[in-house]
């Protein structure tokens, strides 16, 4: 599935953005599946509104977006889910998690829309991600470094073409990081997805094909 | 790992529990108003069917109604021939729209008395006798036929003279009181026509009928008794005509006899003054009936509507994994079609017992209503359920894609 924005440039940043530094505002741009594409920008760049806007969360932005054929802001809610569904999957910088659902049940609910990933293997990246001894655990009583662990599980266990990771590491030590980078590679290896990250700071995490700067 | 069924966990996220205390008012209300709404149809329908003599034994005998002319104080005096029906009257009453059926009485022309030598009994008396066409009979007995050949005549009783006799005279005259049973075995003499041509016959009462105030033979006898004993061979025209009708307290029907100057019996009357309390009632018990039932739908649609504004910030979260947002509307509105479906059934058990105990205590009163609801009262139910569902899954489609 491939990626086409055109010109696009929120409503909220449309007087703000600077436009000499800013590498994915107003611009065309095409990203095939399978690549990895890294955008920085500082704190406020808006970073989450590119993410969110990807995601099809805001519809409040000039310009165009299309994956494949489709364009985002003529989705209906059926298509769009079905899009989110199958194709387009997600780690939420705030991670978005049930809070007064257990780890397992947080990672089951979204697994279950497809059933595509099998419960056996949702489970054993929750152990590889050290929530093993965790699974009964509310994602109330859980630190936000575990809990953006399982929202990565959770964003991994449906089937995607296009992985959207929004500062998907804020809260990880450095082993843990490595972990679940290691994780998201073999993943996304699979089925040749592609992967958009938002950092605020430059990293080699991935092998980026390219790199936008907000 | 616990492992939950996915509905458990929905309903953790989309139905909490907390708050459901305001939702027991609202089915109360529901249901009281779907059985107070039920029942003022059962009533109404139960009424209009006696009225009409659906169920036949009615007492209230709506179906069949005698008529006969009103005798004036100038007739009386001056000793003129009975007031009678003309052949146009009888052809004007026929064309009544209420009219199903029309029957006239054949009076016997010819002297009739009735004898019986009992051992604590002794009588013999001069009466009349009469018929109509057997299909004006109610509960016609099966051996209601007579051959010229044969000595035994059947006789139909009147059951208000057997009340006359069993709480009127046997009391004041001091002789026992008679079963239909017992008078059923007894045998009269029955003398017709004068001394020079006459002829007698036994005579056994073969039934009782609520609806004819009369004596009756079968016309084959009557027809030959005019035929062989009558002083005068034309046949006069009837006194008395019985009627087959929709509705007899018809308002139409009413206001013609009343022009006319016909007489009928009072329960026409009566029907009709029931009819005016029993509608007016009716139209009453619906009409707070709708009150109750708008009160708990608007309550209940709030619920529903407060339920999913309580589960808003999940259910947004539930769109943006990738659920459909037709798939969790309905996820959330099957707990309403179960909830809705039990208070319709709870409504529905209600209104057949409603139905069973009107039944009972009708018949007591010997009116015959059916013993179970009919289909308006489940056309309504099913209404009332079906509205009440629109609009919840409005409310839930609403607030899901909002």
């Amino acid at each position: 599935m491939r990626l086409s924005i055109n010109h696009l440039i929120p409503l909220p940043l449309k007087q703000q953005h600077n436009t000499y530094n800013a590498t994915a505002w107003e611009q065309d741009l095409v990203f095939n599946q399978g690549e990895h594409i890294l955008v920085q920008g500082p704190s406020g760049s808006g970073k989450t509104l590119f993410i969110n806007t990807l995601y099809g969360l805001r519809k409040d932005f000039e310009g165009k977006v299309h994956w494949s054929a489709f364009n985002l802001k003529e989705l209906t809610a059926m298509q769009l889910s079905q899009l989110r569904a199958a194709s387009l999957s997600i780690v939420f910088q705030d991670m978005r998690l049930f809070p007064e659902l257990t780890v397992w049940e947080n990672v089951d609910i979204k697994r279950r829309i497809t059933d595509t990933v099998t419960g056996y293997d949702a489970e054993q990246w929750l152990e590889r991600l050290g929530m093993g001894n965790k699974l009964d655990v509310e994602v109330s009583q859980l630190s936000a470094g575990e809990q953006q662990r399982v929202a990565i599980v959770r964003a991994l266990s449906q089937p995607f073409e296009w992985l959207l990771l929004d500062e998907p590491f804020s809260y990880l030590d450095f082993f843990n990081r490595q972990k679940a980078i290691a994780l998201i590679k073999e993943v996304a290896g699979f089925t040749r997805a592609g992967i958009v990250v938002t950092s605020v700071a430059a990293n080699d995490d991935f092998v980026y094909d390219k790199k936008m700067l907000l | 790992m616990k492992q939950r069924p996915r509905k458990v966990i929905f309903r953790k996220l989309l139905l909490r529990r907390r708050g459901n205390k305001r939702l027991w008012p609202a089915l109360l209300s529901l249901c009281m108003g779907t059985v107070i709404l039920l029942y003022a149809i059962i009533l109404y329908t139960g009424f209009r069917d006696a009225l009409s003599g659906k169920y036949d034994k009615s007492s209230i005998d709506g179906t069949y109604l005698t008529i006969s002319k009103q005798i004036d104080a100038e007739q009386e005096i001056t000793k003129q021939k009975p007031a009678l029906f003309t052949n146009t009257e009888i052809r004007a009453l026929g064309s009544l729209p209420v009219v199903q059926d029309i029957g006239m009485f054949t009076s016997a022309r010819f002297p009739v008395e009735v004898g019986f030598k009992g051992d604590s009994l002794e009588f013999s008396t001069r009466l009349f006798i009469e018929s109509v066409p057997d299909r004006f009979i109610d509960d016609k007995p099966l051996d209601w036929y007579w051959q010229y050949t044969a000595k035994e005549v059947p006789v139909i009783v009147s059951t208000e003279f057997l009340n006359l006799y069993n709480y009127g005279y046997a009391p004041n005259q001091g002789v026992p009181q008679l079963t239909r049973g017992t008078i059923q075995t007894l045998r009269f003499t029955l003398k017709v026509g004068t001394d020079n041509d006459a002829a007698e016959y036994t005579a056994r009462v073969a039934g009782f009928s609520h609806r004819i105030s009369s004596i009756l033979v079968p016309q084959s006898f009557i027809t030959y008794g005019n035929r062989h004993f009558a002083p005068e061979q034309q046949e006069p025209q009837p006194a008395r005509i019985i009627l087959k009708v929709k509705d007899p307290s018809d308002e139409l029907l009413v206001a013609y006899l009343h022009e006319a100057g016909y007489e009928t019996n009072n329960e026409l009357l009566r029907a009709n003054r029931m009819r005016t309390v029993v509608y007016g009632a009716t139209l009453g018990m619906g009409l707070l009936a709708i009150v109750l039932l708008l009160m708990g739908l608007s309550v209940f649609t709030l619920f529903a509507e407060l339920t999913i504004t309580r589960a808003q910030h999940n259910l947004q979260l539930l769109v943006q994994l990738g659920y459909s947002p037709r798939f969790l509307s309905r996820f959330i509105f099957r707990r309403y079609i179960l909830i809705v479906l039990g208070v319709m059934i709870a409504a529905g058990i209600a209104a057949i017992y409603a139905q069973v105990q009107t039944a009972k205590a009708a018949l007591e009163m010997d009116i015959y209503i059916a013993r179970f609801p009919g289909w308006q009262v489940w056309v309504a139910l099913s209404v009332v359920g079906v509205v009440l569902l629109v609009l919840v899954k409005r409310k839930i489609d609403k607030g899901v894609h909002h």
